[in-house]
C-alpha cells in the first residue's frame, strides 16, 4: 500500500514514517512527504498514493483544500487533527478516516488496516465524493483562516494566485471561474465555499457573481433600486434589488 | 447641598430649569410682598401672620424644588452607568428627600400656625383656606420624600446589579481567554510536537516540555488575578511562542522590544498573548511562508503602549474581530472603562495591532 506523509511539521512526518515502518515494514511503502499544501498535491499528483495522511490545519492550504483538489482517481484519506469531540459522528465515512494527535501506534495501526480492506475491494467501491468533506470542517471544531492566495487549476493541477488580484469569481455551465490579471482560471470550490472561505473581501452581486469589494471602481443607481456597479478591467454588472443593500453596505466599510 | 443641587439642575432639561427657577421667583417675591404688607402687623397676631406666611411659602418652594429634582432624577438614576456619572446622582438623590423633609417640617409649622391665628382672631375663611392650602402641601411633601426615598432605593439596588455584573462579566471574560490560550488545539498540537521530536530530537522535546510546562503553570496560576507585571507577561508570551517557533521552525521570526522602564509596570493578565495569537492566526496563518511578528512595549504619556504587528496577509478589508480580540476589549473595558483602547490598523502589508492601557506602577 502505497503512502504518503502530508505535515507541516518536519519532526511529526518522521515520526510517522517512522511508526508506518514499525507497523508493517513490507506491506507499507512510503512514497512521499510533503510539508504543505501544494506539495502535496504535486507528489499526489506524480506518485498516485493509495492512502494520504493528511494534517488538516496547515498554512496557506490545509487539508481540506489538498483533500477537495486531489484529482481522480482519488487516494483514501486518513485525517490528522488535534481536535476531535464532534468528529467520531459528524465525520463517518468509509473512505475518510481520521486519527487524533498526537498519534497512537494502534490506532495508526487500525487506520491503515481499514484502508488495506477498502482498496481489496471492487475499484468502483473506493472513490468517494468531495461532498462527503461538506461540515468536515465543523466536526473537527477547525475553521480555516482567510488566505492570501487561492487554488486554481492549471494545466492538469493546480496553482495558487494571490486573491487580491483576482476580480470576481463568476459562475457557469463549465464551473465556477477566478477573473484575475491573466484570464479565467476555473476553481474547484463552489461559490457558497468561496463565499464563506473569502467573503471578507468579496461581496456576492448575484447568484452567479463575487467580486472583490477592493476592485469595485463605480457604482450607478438604476433609479429601480438596482445598482450597475463598474468593475476594474472588466464587464459592468447589475445588482438586483434584493443584493443592492448588502453591495452598497460593504463598499461604505473600510478598506 | 447647594453646589449639589446646582449639578443636578446643570443636567436638568431646560423646561425643568425654567420651571425651578419660576417657583423660586415666585417664593421669592411672595416673601418680599408679605414682608412689606405685614410691616405694620401688631403684637402676636402679626408675628403669627408674618412666621405662618413665611414658613407656608419657604414650604411651597422647597416643595417645587424637591419635586422638580425629583421628576429629574428618577430620569438620570435610570441613564446612570455604574462608576461613571453614579456617585454624582446619588449625592442629588441623597439631598430631595431631605429637601422634602424641610419642606414639610416648614408647612407643618405653617398649619400650626394658622390654627394659632384663628385662635387669635383672624377671618375664620382665610384661616380655613390657609389650613387646606397648608396641610395638603404638608401630605404632599410626605409623598415627594417617600418616593424620593424609593428612586434612591431602586438606584442603588440598579447600581449593585450592575456593579455584581460588570464584576462577572471580567471574570467570565478572563477564564475565556485563560481557555483560549488552554485550548485543546494549542495542547495536543504541543503534546504531538513532543512525541515527534522525542525520536528525532530529545533535547527540543525537552525544551518543548519545559516550555509547555511554564504555560500552563503560569496560566493556571493567573487565572485568579487580573493584572500581572509586563515582565510576566513577556515571560508568557515567550514561552507561548517558543512551543509555536519549534512547530513553525524557520518561518517565524519574532522581534521584541520592550522598554526597561515599565518592565514592572502592571497589566492586564494576558493582554499581549491574545495580540499575538492573533497576528500567528490571521497575519501569517494565511501564508505559507511564515513571516515576522514585531512586539513593541513602551510608555507613551500617561499610558503603557503595547504594539504587534505582523508582516503576513493583513486582516481582511471588512476584519471584524475575532475571539481573542473581542475578549481582549471585553475585558479592558471591564478594567478601565474608556480609558483603554484598541485600535486595528491595517498597513499595505501584514496588520498593526496598538492596545493601550493607563500605565500603573506595581509599587504605586
Amino acid at each position: 500500500m502505497r503512502i504518503l506523509i502530508v505535515d507541516d511539521e518536519p519532526a511529526a512526518r518522521h515520526r510517522l514514517a517512522a511508526l508506518i515502518e514499525e507497523i508493517d515494514p513490507a506491506g507499507f511503502e512510503i512514497v512521499g512527504e510533503a510539508g504543505d499544501g501544494m506539495a502535496a498535491l504535486e507528489l499526489a499528483r506524480e506518485r498516485r498514493p493509495d492512502v494520504i495522511l493528511l494534517d488538516i490545519a496547515m498554512r496557506e492550504v490545509d487539508g481540506f483544500d489538498v483533500a477537495r483538489h486531489l484529482i481522480e482517481p482519488r487516494p483514501l484519506i486518513i485525517f490528522q487533527t488535534a481536535h476531535h469531540q464532534f468528529a467520531l459522528k459528524a465525520f463517518d465515512h468509509d473512505a475518510l478516516d481520521y486519527v487524533v494527535k498526537p498519534v497512537r501506534k494502534a490506532r495508526l495501526a487500525s487506520a491503515l488496516e481499514r484502508a488495506r480492506i477498502r482498496l481489496a475491494a471492487p475499484v468502483r467501491g473506493r472513490g468517494w465524493d468531495v461532498s462527503a468533506l461538506a461540515g468536515a470542517g465543523q466536526a473537527f471544531g477547525y475553521t480555516p483562516t482567510a488566505p492570501a492566495r487561492l487554488l486554481v487549476r492549471h494545466g492538469a493541477g493546480h496553482r495558487l494566485i494571490a486573491l487580491r488580484t483576482i476580480r470576481r469569481f463568476s459562475a457557469d455551465d463549465a464551473g465556477v471561474g477566478a477573473h484575475h490579471l491573466e484570464g479565467r482560471s476555473l476553481t474547484d470550490y463552489t461559490l457558497a465555499d468561496l463565499e464563506t472561505r473569502v467573503g471578507a473581501q468579496f461581496v456576492r452581486t448575484s447568484r452567479a457573481d463575487l467580486v472583490n469589494v477592493a476592485c469595485i471602481d463605480h457604482v450607478a443607481s438604476n433609479g429601480d433600486g438596482s445598482l450597475t456597479i463598474t468593475i476594474r478591467d472588466d464587464d459592468a454588472l447589475r445588482v438586483s434589488r434584493r443584493r443592492a443593500a448588502d453591495v452598497k453596505r460593504r463598499l461604505q466599510a473600510p478598506h | 447641598m447647594g453646589s449639589i443641587i446646582r449639578d443636578a439642575l446643570a443636567s436638568a432639561s431646560p423646561a425643568v430649569r425654567t420651571l425651578v427657577r419660576r417657583i423660586l421667583g415666585f417664593c421669592l417675591v411672595a416673601l418680599l410682598l408679605q414682608a412689606w404688607d405685614s410691616r405694620d402687623g401688631e403684637g402676636a397676631a402679626g408675628i403669627a401672620e408674618l412666621a405662618s406666611v413665611v414658613l407656608g411659602i419657604s414650604g411651597i418652594g422647597l416643595l417645587g424644588l424637591a419635586h422638580s429634582l425629583h421628576l429629574v432624577m428618577q430620569d438620570a438614576a435610570a441613564k446612570a452607568t455604574p462608576g461613571g456619572d453614579g456617585p454624582g446622582v446619588q449625592r442629588v438623590l441623597l439631598a430631595i428627600p431631605a429637601v422634602g423633609f424641610v419642606a414639610g417640617i416648614a408647612l407643618g409649622c405653617a398649619v400650626l400656625l394658622m390654627g394659632l391665628r384663628g385662635v387669635l382672631g383672624t377671618e375664620w375663611p382665610l384661616v380655613l383656606l390657609g389650613l387646606v392650602l397648608y396641610t395638603t402641601l404638608t401630605v404632599l411633601a410626605g409623598r415627594v420624600v417617600m418616593g424620593s426615598v424609593q428612586t434612591l432605593f431602586d438606584f442603588a439596588t440598579q447600581q449593585a446589579e450592575a456593579a455584581a455584573s460588570s464584576r462577572t462579566a471580567a471574570t467570565s471574560a478572563r477564564l475565556e481567554a485563560l481557555q483560549a490560550r488552554m485550548n485543546p488545539h494549542m495542547l495536543f498540537n504541543a503534546l504531538n510536537t513532543v512525541a515527534s521530536l522525542v525520536r528525532s530530537n530529545p533535547s527540543a522535546a525537552e525544551r518543548v516540555v519545559e516550555d509547555l510546562s511554564d504555560v500552563l503553570r503560569m496560566g493556571l496560576d493567573w487565572s485568579a488575578q487580573p493584572l500581572k507585571t509586563v515582565d510576566a507577561e513577556v515571560a508568557y508570551v515567550s514561552a507561548c511562542l517558543a512551543i509555536d517557533r519549534e512547530r513553525w521552525g524557520s518561518a517565524l521570526t519574532v522581534n521584541w522590544n520592550v522598554s526597561d522602564d515599565i518592565r514592572d509596570c502592571l497589566v492586564p493578565t494576558f493582554l499581549v498573548q491574545p495580540l499575538v495569537e492573533n497576528a500567528l492566526k490571521h497575519g501569517l496563518g494565511g501564508r505559507l511562508e511564515g513571516g515576522t511578528i514585531g512586539i513593541h512595549i513602551a510608555s507613551l504619556g500617561s499610558d503603557l503602549q503595547v504594539v504587534v504587528e505582523d508582516d503576513g496577509v493583513g486582516f481582511p478589508p471588512a476584519w471584524e474581530d475575532g475571539v481573542g480580540l473581542g475578549n481582549l476589549r471585553q475585558r479592558l473595558h471591564a478594567l478601565y472603562g474608556s480609558r483603554a483602547s484598541i485600535v486595528v490598523d491595517r498597513p499595505d502589508a501584514g496588520a498593526r495591532v496598538d492596545a493601550r492601557v493607563p500605565l500603573r506602577r506595581s509599587h504605586s
